[in-house]
Order: C-alpha cells, then structure tokens, then sequence
C-alpha cells in the first residue's frame, strides 16, 4: 500500500527519509558499478512482476514480492525499491514525492529482515523442503511486517489515524497467505533453474 | 580498385585470430560443447559459420571475446597470446562483437548515446565521440535517428543502429552473431549492403546460405565441438584478391 | 501494457530546464508538506494549477493522475470524521462525525491533491530518461542514477517478455482463479521472468565490456540554461514566499 502525498506529518516525513537515505547508502555502497546493470534488470523485473494482478477471492491483489527481492538482494533491495516506487510514482502517479522515503522503508526494511533471518535458506546444500517453508516464511513475513509498518506510519500520525491504521494492517491478511505460497513456489523454481542468483547473496559475493 | 582484400597472409603474418585445441563445457552439464576446437581468421578472409542450435557457435565467438574462458587451448589475437583479462580489454576495442538479440547491446536513452558509449569508453572526448556516432549513423543509413529513443526503434532499425555502435568502435575485425535473426527481407537487404560495403574482415554466424553466400567467401561448419573449413560448400575457392568486393556478384 | 507517455514539447513546463523544475517542485512539496492553513494552501493550489495549465495537459489525464492518491484520501475519509474528538455535528439520521475529524479530512484532501497536482506538471512534462539526467546533475549518487537508467531501460523489455509468457499460458487453457494452481503458475512466471532478466543481465554486461565499459558512464548530453528558466523559477520562489507569508505570518485561517 502506498501512503500518498499530504497524509503524513512533516516530521513522519523526515525521519523516514533520513532512514531510507542511510540505509540506501548502505545498500550502495554494497553494490559494485560493474553489477549496476545486473541490478537494474532485476529491479525491472520486481517492477513489472509488481503490477501483475492475481486473483483473491472476489477481488485482484497486486504482487508485492519485496520478500523475494531481499532474498535475492539483501541490503541492496532499499535502493532497487527506492528506484522502484519513484518510476512508479513518476509513471502512475503512486504514492507521490515527499512520502517516498516512508513508502520505501515500509516495503524495504521487511525484506532486509527477512533476509538477515532467512538469508542463509538461498545456500546450495538447503533442502528443498527447507527452501519450501522458507519461501513461505519470506513472503508472508514481508507482507505482513510491510503491513505493521504501514500501519505503525499512520498511527504515529496521531490517535485519531489508529483505526485507519488497524484496516490497513488488516487489509494484508490475504495478500500475507499468498504471496506466501507464490514466494515458496518460486523459491523453488529459482533454486531447480538458476540456483546461483540465490547462492550469490547467502554467499559472499554474487557474480558479478 | 584497392577495396583491402589484396592482403593474404598465409602462415604466421596477417594472422587475425587464431584459436587452437579449445575445449569448453556447459556449467552443468557433461557433453564438451567445444572439444579440440582449431580455428584460424586470416586478414581479409570473410567467413561464415553455420551448425546446429547449441553447437557452441555463440560461445566460440564469447571465448574469442575473452567472455568465456576455455577450459583448455590458447586464444591468439593479433598475433598476441591472450593470458588474462587485461590483454582481452585491449582486443575488444578492436574486434567489434554484435550480439544476437540488440536489445542486450543498445542501453542508452537516445541512439546517438548509444553509439557514442564506444568511443567514449575508448577515451575520446565529447566533441569527437559525438561526431563519429553521427558519421557511422550516416554510414548505415541512420541518420536523423540521432535522437530517437532506443527502446522505440523497429526490430530492424534496433539491429542497424547496434551495429552502427559496433562500428563506431573502428574494429579491425567483425563478429556477427546471427544478425539476420528477426529481421525482414527490407532489412536484410540493407544489412547485405552495409556488410558488403565494409571493407573489414569478419566471422558472421548464421543459418541461412543465402544471406552468408551474398556477405561472406568461406563457409565453415561446426560439428562435434570442432569446426571444418572444407566441411561446408565453398561460395568461393580462393581467399585472396578478390576485385568485386564493392558490388554483389555470383560465383555459380 | 506499458506505454511511455508521449511528451509534449511544445508546452512551457515542457521547455522549463528539467533541474530547475525538479528543484521548484520539491521546495514546493516540502513547503506544502510542512503547511497545516487552508488559506495557505490556497495560495499554493493557485501556483500548483498555473503549473498543470502551463503543462498543457488534458483534463481526463490530470483526473487520472489524482485518482491513485484519492483512493487513499477516500480511505482515510471513512476513519478521520469519525475517530478525532471534538464537537459533533449531524450527518445523516444518527449518523454524527466530529466538526474537527472533518476539517482534518479535509486538510489531507487539499494537501494531498495540491501537491498531486504540481508532481503531475513535472511527471507529464519531462522525459523519465531527463528527470535521471537531471537529477543526476543535482548531485544525486551516481550509482543511483545509473540504477535508475537501467531500470527504466529494461522495464519495457521485461514486461513485454512478461506478457509473451502469458499469452503462452492463456494459450494453453489457463485461467486464474482463487487456487494454489493459479498462484503456484504465476510463481512459475515470475520466476521465469527472473531467471531470463539474469540471464540477460548477464548478456548485457558482456556486451558492455564489448564495447570498452571499465564501470564508468560518460554522458554526452547536457542542459543549457535561459533566462526565461529564470523568470519562471523566480515567479515559483515569489509564489512560495507568498505562501509562507500566508501561513506562518498572518496566519489566517
């Protein structure tokens, strides 16, 4: 969910921009010019997979995948992210200018967690059963705390956004489940095809 | 009429490329993909390629580029042995490589970007880089594609304009993996043209005889890993000078 | 399907150096951020829709552009008149909403749509390939900027792969439903879609070293700045300062 321009308080506001810019850096520094290619394909990638609709019940949910790109990237997935929702925001107008830093922290600080718990599942020797439940663990998971955030950003706006805040933490509940079964699937498809773009982060250094 | 096709060094002179015992494998998988591979360019020779899909054509042209190291043979290059990834970064500016699907090679916003990222990277400054994109446009028929986004360019014009950026560089020798893929017989008529007008030596890997019979003069085939000069039908029996290089001609 | 909007050049925003409309555009943005006076935003919604106007826009494409940031405005209508402590005012029957939960409502509304409007005279008006080039003169991380190229680069690329795959599927009789064959087929072709931009990413890097890339980008375009750049800057700054004035000084409404 993108929190949209003029909703948030100026100091909301800044402090996630200051967030988002540290851990950007860091996600910079971690990336090697020679990979910049490679990663802009890949953030392409999450971008158009992003906009693909998938049937829930009466209604289409959008993909999310953030826990899918931090398994893959680490702490590069808050640039790729940050890159992301502004050609959104430049593209379809989503979310806006002045609550990208939020919107970046919300998406991208999940799949950084995710990655520091479950990081180490994109090894090689990892069972497939592992990597199974793993997946399932990395997209419920980083919907679900992308869900907190959202819902912690608009209740620090003031006691009168809390219930706003509880639907929108709720409104993830069926988006958690499947992008929990979708990452799982596609762990394992990535691991059965193209084993070494996991192995490339839970190791040390990717390839290029 | 000098079109530089006179020189015919057999022997050690006029040696371009010369690849010799190359075996490579397929991360993966078992079956050697090259195997004993033995593979001379000589000045002026223009040679095309053919042979299954998966025959190791594009990976002989990656290994000659220095993007794929073999797991055994030597890789010489202008008469140099090519030992590590610095003596391929020199030989890369002078063999220009065009890759089967354009939409690996062009990654700048505007064509005229695109064709200057060469150049540049070559060291040449704004006001020259510039100028050569412009010149090798023209020379391929592009121009007044200066500006246009690359993204939105037809399949043809993608392929033109990669090989204006391949050109650009000024490569002594040219590598052409599959460039009729995709393309209509317009284009490829075109393509033809350019190709027979440039006065270089060049590999071009394709599947069809009648676009290599017009671009090249030997035909080579690849089979089991290895590559056989005489293997294929030979458009043309001699590999020296040859005075129709300008015009498109048959040798029935 | 994706389709890069079509720039129209002949408009005055259009023409406005591309660092200076980004630069105004986030002073403005902050300014609005920080404002909590309706009298104020006021004045800024007079600037924000000078700038739409000079975008020479069409009317439907500006709705469409404040739909997204409305769906959440809409959201937010449904808690804040009801969930803020103040005085109570009748709606409809029994149906009451608090005097202040409203006036917060409608505060977001403006500010939402009035800051919506100035990002969509910059969006519409500049080329994405320009705003990186721009921001990338204004001093943003050059590893960024190249980030951002590419991405942008390989988004049409990869989407139109994207829908092959699924024109592929649909051939063969697939339907998405609310079952774990549709989600676990749509894993299929995300990852798909994954593992063949690693492998083109890997394509692509190697016809970069082709042509002599050693890591560093050289950009052959620059901007020139004019005057008049300068008298539309300065008339945007001007207006600002109003705006502050409004707010912060007489503090009116």
């Amino acid at each position: 969910m993108h929190i949209s321009e003029g909703v948030l308080r100026p100091e909301i506001l800044a402090g996630t921009a200051f967030l988002t810019a540290g851990f950007v850096a860091a996600g910079l520094r971690r990336i090697d010019e020679k990979e910049i290619p490679a990663m802009g394909i890949l953030s392409a990638a999450f971008f158009v997979a992003s906009l693909v609709h998938v049937p829930a019940g009466p209604v289409s949910v959008h993909l999310v995948l953030n826990g899918l790109l931090g398994i893959i990237l680490g702490i590069r997935a808050f640039p790729s992210i940050l890159i992301a929702l502004f050609l959104q925001a430049l593209m379809f107008q989503f979310g806006g200018f002045t609550s990208l830093g939020a919107n970046t922290l919300n998406m991208a600080l999940p799949a950084f967690v995710c990655w520091l718990a479950l990081g180490w599942a994109g090894k090689p020797e990892t069972g497939s059963k592992t990597v199974g439940l793993v997946g399932f663990l990395v997209g419920f998971f980083s919907v679900f705390l992308a869900g907190v955030m959202v819902g912690l950003t608009l209740a620090m706006n003031g006691e009168a956004f809390y219930p706003a805040a509880k639907t929108a933490v709720l409104a993830h509940v069926p988006v958690m489940f499947i992008e929990g079964v979708l990452t799982s699937s596609c762990l394992l498809f990535i691991r059965q095809v193209k084993p070494e773009m996991l192995a490339g982060q839970a190791g040390k250094k990717s390839r290029w | 009429m000098d079109d530089g096709y006179g020189v015919c060094g057999m022997g050690g002179e006029g040696i371009l490329i010369e690849l010799r015992g190359i075996g490579y494998t397929y991360p993966g998988r078992n079956i050697p993909v090259l195997d004993g591979c033995d593979f001379t360019l000589y000045e002026s020779e223009r040679i095309g390629l053919i042979g299954s899909n998966g025959s190791g054509k594009t990976t002989l042209f990656h290994i000659m580029m220095g993007l794929v190291k073999p797991a055994v043979g030597t890789v010489e290059i202008f008469g140099k042995t090519m030992k590590k990834e610095k003596d391929f970064v020199k030989a890369r500016q002078r063999i220009g490589l065009l890759f089967q699907d354009s939409d690996d090679q062009l990654f700048c916003p505007t064509v005229l970007e695109d064709v200057a990222f060469g150049p540049l990277n070559m060291g040449k400054n704004l006001g020259e880089a510039r100028d050569i994109a412009i010149r090798t446009l023209n020379a391929v028929g592009l121009s007044g594609f200066e500006d246009r986004i690359t993204t939105k360019l037809s399949g043809g014009e993608k392929r033109i304009a990669a090989l204006a950026a391949v050109l650009a560089m000024e490569p002594r020798v040219l590598l052409l993996d599959e460039p009729t893929t995709g393309l209509d017989e317009v284009t490829k008529d075109r393509l033809i043209d350019i190709l027979i007008r440039l006065d270089k030596p060049m590999i071009i890997i394709s599947h069809e005889y009648d676009f290599l019979s017009k671009t090249t003069k030997i035909l080579c085939s690849m089979k089991q890993g290895r590559i056989s000069k005489n293997g294929g039908v030979h458009f043309h029996h001699h590999i020296h000078a040859h005075v129709h290089g300008d015009d498109p001609h048959k040798h029935e | 399907m994706l389709n890069e909007k079509a720039i129209d050049h002949s408009s005055l925003m259009a023409r406005f150096d591309p660092r200076l409309k980004i630069i105004g555009m986030v002073l403005f943005s902050v300014l609005v951020a920080v404002m909590e006076r309706k009298a104020a935003i006021g004045f800024a919604f007079l600037l924000s829709i000078t700038m739409v106007f000079l975008s020479g826009l069409k009317f439907r494409d500006v709705v469409k552009g404040l739909a997204p940031v409305n769906s959440m405005v809409i959201f937010l209508w449904f808690f804040l008149p009801l969930s803020v402590n103040g005085v109570d005012i009748r709606i409809l029957g029994p149906l009451t909403a608090s005097r202040e939960g409203i006036d917060l409502a409608v505060l977001i509304t403006l500010k939402a749509n009035v800051m919506m409007l100035m990002f969509i005279s910059f969006a519409a008006t500049t080329n994405v390939m320009t705003a990186g080039q721009a921001l990338a003169c204004l001093g943003l991380p050059s590893k960024l900027v190249h980030l951002f190229f590419f991405t942008y680069r390989y988004i049409f690329v990869i989407e139109s792969e994207f829908i092959t795959l699924r024109t592929a599927m649909a051939i063969r009789g697939f339907v998405p439903r609310t079952s774990v064959h549709t989600y676990r087929s749509y894993a299929y072709l995300v990852g798909m879609l994954l593992v063949r931009s690693w492998d083109r990413a890997e394509r692509v890097y190697r016809a970069m070293i082709c042509r002599g890339f050693n890591g560093t980008f050289y950009s052959l375009s620059g901007f020139a700045m004019t005057r008049k750049d300068g008298v539309i800057f300065g008339v945007m700054c001007l207006w600002m300062m109003v705006m502050g004035y409004v707010e912060w000084v007489v503090k009116a409404f």
